[in-house]
C-alpha cells in the first residue's frame, strides 16, 4: 500500500468510525470536497443544530478554491489563515468529535493530516427572552431566562461585566449530556460551597437531565424533607443580584429555571419586585406574604378547632351566625373543611389539565354552580366555602411554598379537628422544629432569625433602601463582606 | 432562650405560691430574686471566660480533678435532672389546664411526652433557635399582658408595702429557689452557641430583662386584683382576661395560654437535652441519644405516677427541692466559679514565674 493509500483509508477510517458511534444512522450530513482542488476533505455535522448558511459561507466557500497551496501542516494553515470563523479550533482525538457534533460543532477532516478541526456553528430553534409568567413586575427588568445556555449566559454577563464572573461548565446525563454552569463571582463566593457543589454535581449518575428540577433534588442537603433547600429563579437580575451576596447560581442547558444556593425560608417571602419599589410599600408586602403564610396554613385549622373545642372564644352574634350558617349539614366541621378544600383541589388539578376552549366555562361551572348548589342543597356550608378559599387564593401570595402550604393546611386541619388549639400548637411546634434543623450548604435555613445575623436583617422580611446596605449577608459564606463603601 | 423561657415559668403557678407566703407583697420575692439571679448570670458567663471550650462536665474535671469534679459534675446532672422533672410536671398541669376543653388526660399528656422525646431526637441547637422563632410572640403576649394591667392598675391595692417588714420575705425566699437560676443550664451550652462574642452582655440583659418583666408584671397583677390575687391559679396570666380583641375574640386569654405552651416546651427541652448530654458525659456514652429519648419518658412516668397528687408536688416543690436546689445553683456554682479563678491565677504565675526564670 502507498502512503497516499494509507492515508486516504485513514480519513476513511475516522468517518466509518463517526458514522458508527451514531449507528450507522444517516444523522449527520457528510460533506465530501476537495480542498484549494487537491486535497481530500470531509465536512460532517447535524443539520438541526448547525447553521448551514455559515458552514457553506466560512468553510466550503474559502476552502474549495484553486490555490497552490505549500505547508506542512494543513490544519494550522487552514484555521490560521483561511476559514474566517471566529470559533475554529484544532482537535486531536477523533473519539470527541461525535460530542461536537452533538453540541451543534462542525467537523472538518483533511485528507494526509493527523488533526481535524471543528468550528462552533450552532444553530436552533429556540424561544425567545420575554418576561417569565411566574415573575411579572410593574417596575425593573422583564428579561426572563430560555432554555438556551448561551442565551442565559449572555443575559449574565450583559449584567455583570467582570472577568471575575465564571461558569464552570460540567456535562451530567449518560444519554442527555445535559451542560450545567456552576456560576459564581470569583473573589466573592466561598470557595468550600463551590468545591462541595462541584462535588455533588460530578456525583450525579443519570441517564439524562432535562430540567434542573432534576439537579435540585441531587444538591439538596436533606433530601427527606418537603422544604426544597435550593432555590429558583427565571429572572436574570433576580440571578445576578444572588451572585452579588455571594450566592452561586446553576444553570441547566435546556431548563429556564436558574438554581441558586444557599437557600434560606426567607428567600420564600421575598418578591423580585421588592428591590425596585418603594421600601417602605415593599416591607408591608413582605409582611403580608408572612402572614399569607401562617394564614393559608393555619386558617383553616383554626376555624374547626375553634368550632370543636373552643367556641366560647367567638363573640355570641357571631357564633350564632355560623351556627346557623351550619344547621343541617350532615357532616362535622372537620370533615366539612377537608371535604370542600379537596373540592378546590380538584378544581384547580383539573383547570390546568383541560383544554383552553372549555377551561372557563368548566371553571365557572365548577367554582359557581358547584359551590353555590353545594351550599343551597346543605352539604357544606357558606363559612366552610369561605374559609377553603380565602386560604386557597393566600396560598399563591407565596408561590415559592405553595405546594407546601397546600399539604400543610390539610394536615393542621386534621391537628385542630382532633386535639383543638393545642394540636396547632403542637403541630407548629413540630414544624418549627424541623425547619429549624435543615440546612443550605451548611448554611441554617432559618437564618438570618435562627440563628440571628444582625446585619442580614437589611434584607430578611424587611427591606432596607439600598443605599443603606453595605454589607453582605452574614449568613452566606464569603470573603468579600463589604458591598459599597460610604460615600464622602 | 432567656427571655422566651424564664418568665412564663415564673409567672404561671409560682405567683399563686408567693401569694400563700406574703399575700400582697408576693411581688417583693420576685424583685430579689431578680438581683439574685442576675448577678449569677454574670457569674455563670465569667465561668465560661474562665474555661473556655468546655461545658459544666469538663469545667468540673478541670476545676476539681478527675474524682471530685466528677462527683461535682453528677451534681449538676441531677440538677438538671431534677429541675427537668419538676419543669415537666409543672407543663403537665399547665396543658390541663389550657386544654379543658380535651378529656380524659392522656388526651393531652401522650402527645406532650411525644413532643418532647420528637424533640430530643433533635440536636441541641435547633431547640434553642426553637427561642429565635417564638420570641417576637412571646414578648407580644408580656406586652399585651401589661397593657390589660395598665388599664385596670390601682396602685392602692399595692398598699401597705411591707407592713410586716423584710423579715417574712427572706424567710419565704428559700421556698422558691426550685424555680430559679435556670440560666445554670447554660453551662452546658456556652460552648457550643451561635454567639461566642458579647456573651456576658447578652446573658445579663436577658436576664435583666425577664425577670424585670417578671417583676413588672407581678406589681402590675397585684396592682390590678390587689386581695384577691391569690385565688388565682394561673396568676399574672389572669391579666389577659382584660384583652378585647375588638369584640371579635372572647378568651383570648385561651390563645396566650396554648401559645405559652411552646416556652414550657422549649424549657423542658433544654433541661432534659442538658441532663442527657451531663448523664452521657459523666458516664463516658458516645452517643446521647437513647438517654435523650429515654429520660423524657423516665420524667413523664415519674410526673405522672409519682407526682400525680398536686399538693404533694407542691410540698416537695417548696420544700426540700427548694433547698436541694438552692445548694447546686448557687452554692456550687459559687464553689466552681471561686476554684477556677484561683486556679487561673496560680496558672498564669507560675506561667510568668517560669518565663522570668528563663
Amino acid at each position: 500500500m502507498n502512503l497516499c493509500g494509507f492515508m486516504i483509508e485513514n480519513m476513511q477510517k475516522r468517518i466509518n468510525d463517526v458514522f458508527e458511534a451514531f449507528g450507522g444512522d444517516k444523522l449527520p450530513i457528510l460533506r465530501r470536497f476537495k480542498v484549494f482542488g487537491s486535497t481530500d476533505a470531509a465536512l460532517i455535522y447535524v443539520e438541526e443544530l448547525t447553521d448551514t448558511e455559515a458552514l457553506n459561507r466560512d468553510v466550503l466557500a474559502p476552502l474549495m478554491v484553486d490555490k497552490d497551496v505549500k505547508t506542512k501542516d494543513i490544519i494550522k494553515h487552514i484555521v490560521d489563515e483561511v476559514t474566517p470563523f471566529a470559533s475554529a479550533v484544532i482537535q486531536t482525538d477523533i473519539t470527541q468529535a461525535v460530542s461536537f457534533l452533538l453540541e451543534g460543532d462542525a467537523v472538518v477532516l483533511v485528507e494526509g493530516a493527523e488533526q481535524y478541526f471543528t468550528v462552533a456553528s450552532k444553530m436552533w430553534s429556540h424561544r425567545g427572552v420575554e418576561e417569565p409568567p411566574t415573575s411579572s413586575v410593574i417596575r425593573g427588568p422583564r428579561e426572563g431566562f430560555t432554555e438556551d445556555m448561551r442565551t442565559n449566559i449572555s443575559l449574565m454577563r450583559r449584567r455583570l461585566k467582570t472577568p471575575d464572573l465564571t461558569f464552570d461548565m460540567i456535562k451530567v446525563g449518560k444519554y442527555s449530556s445535559t451542560s450545567i454552569a456552576v456560576t459564581y463571582i470569583k473573589g466573592i463566593a466561598d470557595e468550600s460551597i463551590i468545591k462541595e457543589l462541584k462535588k455533588r454535581i460530578n456525583a450525579i449518575n443519570i441517564d439524562g437531565i432535562l430540567d434542573s428540577s432534576y439537579i435540585e433534588a441531587f444538591l439538596q442537603d436533606n433530601r427527606k424533607t418537603v422544604f426544597s433547600q435550593i432555590g429558583r429563579t427565571e429572572k436574570p437580575d433576580i440571578a445576578t443580584g444572588k451572585l452579588l451576596e455571594g450566592r452561586i447560581c446553576v444553570m441547566v442547558d435546556g431548563s429556564p429555571s436558574v438554581l441558586t444556593l444557599p437557600y434560606l425560608f426567607i428567600e420564600s417571602f421575598q418578591d423580585v419586585g421588592d428591590y425596585y419599589g418603594l421600601p417602605a410599600r415593599r416591607n408591608i408586602l413582605r409582611l403580608l406574604r408572612a402572614a399569607s403564610f401562617i394564614i393559608a396554613v393555619l386558617l383553616p385549622g383554626l376555624y374547626v378547632a375553634t368550632l370543636l373545642f373552643h367556641y366560647d372564644m367567638l363573640p355570641t352574634d357571631f357564633l350564632l351566625t355560623i351556627i346557623n350558617a351550619r344547621s343541617g349539614i350532615p357532616m362535622n366541621p372537620m370533615l366539612e373543611l377537608l371535604v370542600t378544600m379537596l373540592l378546590f383541589e380538584i378544581l384547580q388539578e383539573a383547570s390546568i389539565r383541560m383544554p383552553r376552549y372549555i377551561g372557563s366555562a368548566l371553571s365557572i361551572v365548577g367554582a359557581l354552580i358547584l359551590g353555590e348548589t353545594a351550599v343551597k342543597a346543605g352539604t357544606i356550608s357558606s363559612p366552610a366555602v369561605m374559609i377553603s378559599a380565602v386560604s386557597a387564593i393566600t396560598i399563591y401570595n407565596v408561590p415559592e411554598q405553595s405546594n407546601i402550604m397546600n399539604m400543610l393546611r390539610f394536615v393542621f386541619t386534621l391537628l385542630g379537628g382532633f386535639m383543638g388549639f393545642f394540636g396547632l400548637i403542637a403541630g407548629s411546634v413540630l414544624l418549627a422544629l424541623h425547619l429549624l434543623s435543615l440546612t443550605s450548604f451548611s448554611v441554617p435555613y432559618m437564618a438570618p432569625y435562627a440563628p440571628l445575623y444582625e446585619n442580614d436583617k437589611q434584607d430578611a422580611l424587611f427591606i432596607k433602601p439600598i443605599t443603606q446596605r453595605f454589607m453582605r449577608p452574614e449568613s452566606i459564606p464569603t470573603n468579600n463582606r463589604v458591598r459599597m463603601r460610604h460615600n464622602k | 432562650m432567656i427571655l422566651v423561657t424564664v418568665p412564663p415559668l415564673l409567672m404561671l403557678f409560682i405567683p399563686n405560691y408567693a401569694n400563700i407566703y406574703l399575700g400582697i407583697d408576693a411581688w417583693w420575692i420576685f424583685a430579689i430574686i431578680f438581683v439574685i439571679d442576675v448577678i449569677f448570670a454574670w457569674v455563670i458567663t465569667r465561668i465560661t471566660h474562665l474555661c473556655p471550650g468546655q461545658n459544666v462536665v469538663g469545667m468540673c474535671k478541670y476545676a476539681f480533678g478527675n474524682f471530685v469534679g466528677t462527683a461535682f459534675a453528677v451534681l449538676f446532672a441531677l440538677l438538671f435532672t431534677f429541675k427537668s422533672f419538676m419543669y415537666f410536671r409543672q407543663t403537665l398541669e399547665y396543658v390541663y389546664m389550657s386544654t379543658y376543653n380535651l378529656e380524659p388526660t392522656y388526651y393531652y399528656v401522650i402527645p406532650m411526652i411525644l413532643l418532647v422525646i420528637i424533640a430530643q431526637l433533635f440536636d441541641s441547637r435547633t431547640i434553642f433557635r426553637l427561642s429565635n422563632i417564638v420570641f417576637g410572640f412571646m414578648i407580644a403576649t408580656y406586652i399585651v399582658l401589661m397593657i390589660s394591667a395598665l388599664r385596670n392598675f390601682d396602685s392602692k391595692n399595692l398598699m401597705p408595702v411591707l407592713v410586716d417588714g423584710v423579715g417574712p420575705v427572706f424567710n419565704a425566699l428559700p421556698h422558691f429557689f426550685t424555680w430559679t437560676g435556670n440560666v445554670v443550664v447554660l453551662l452546658m451550652y456556652f460552648h457550643n452557641t451561635d454567639t461566642k462574642d458579647s456573651l456576658t452582655k447578652q446573658v445579663v440583659l436577658g436576664s435583666v430583662l425577664a425577670y424585670g418583666i417578671i417583676v413588672v408584671l407581678n406589681v402590675l397583677f397585684i396592682g390590678v386584683f390587689g386581695n384577691i390575687s391569690g385565688f388565682f391559679t394561673t396568676s399574672v396570666f389572669e391579666l389577659s382576661i382584660f384583652f378585647n380583641g375588638s369584640t371579635y375574640f372572647n378568651n383570648f386569654d385561651s390563645i396566650i395560654k396554648l401559645a405559652w405552651i411552646f416556652s414550657t416546651f422549649i424549657r423542658d427541652s433544654i433541661f432534659i437535652c442538658a441532663s442527657a448530654e451531663a448523664i452521657s458525659q459523666i458516664l463516658n456514652v458516645k452517643s446521647t441519644k437513647l438517654i435523650r429519648i429515654t429520660l423524657p419518658l423516665v420524667i413523664a412516668i415519674l410526673s405522672v405516677f409519682i407526682m400525680k397528687n398536686e399538693e404533694k408536688f407542691f410540698n416537695v416543690a417548696m420544700g426540700v427541692s427548694s433547698v436541694l436546689c438552692a445548694v447546686v445553683q448557687y452554692g456550687a456554682v459559687l464553689i466552681l466559679w471561686i476554684t477556677l479563678a484561683v486556679k487561673k491565677k496560680s496558672v498564669a504565675g507560675s506561667a510568668s514565674t517560669s518565663l522570668q526564670g528563663d
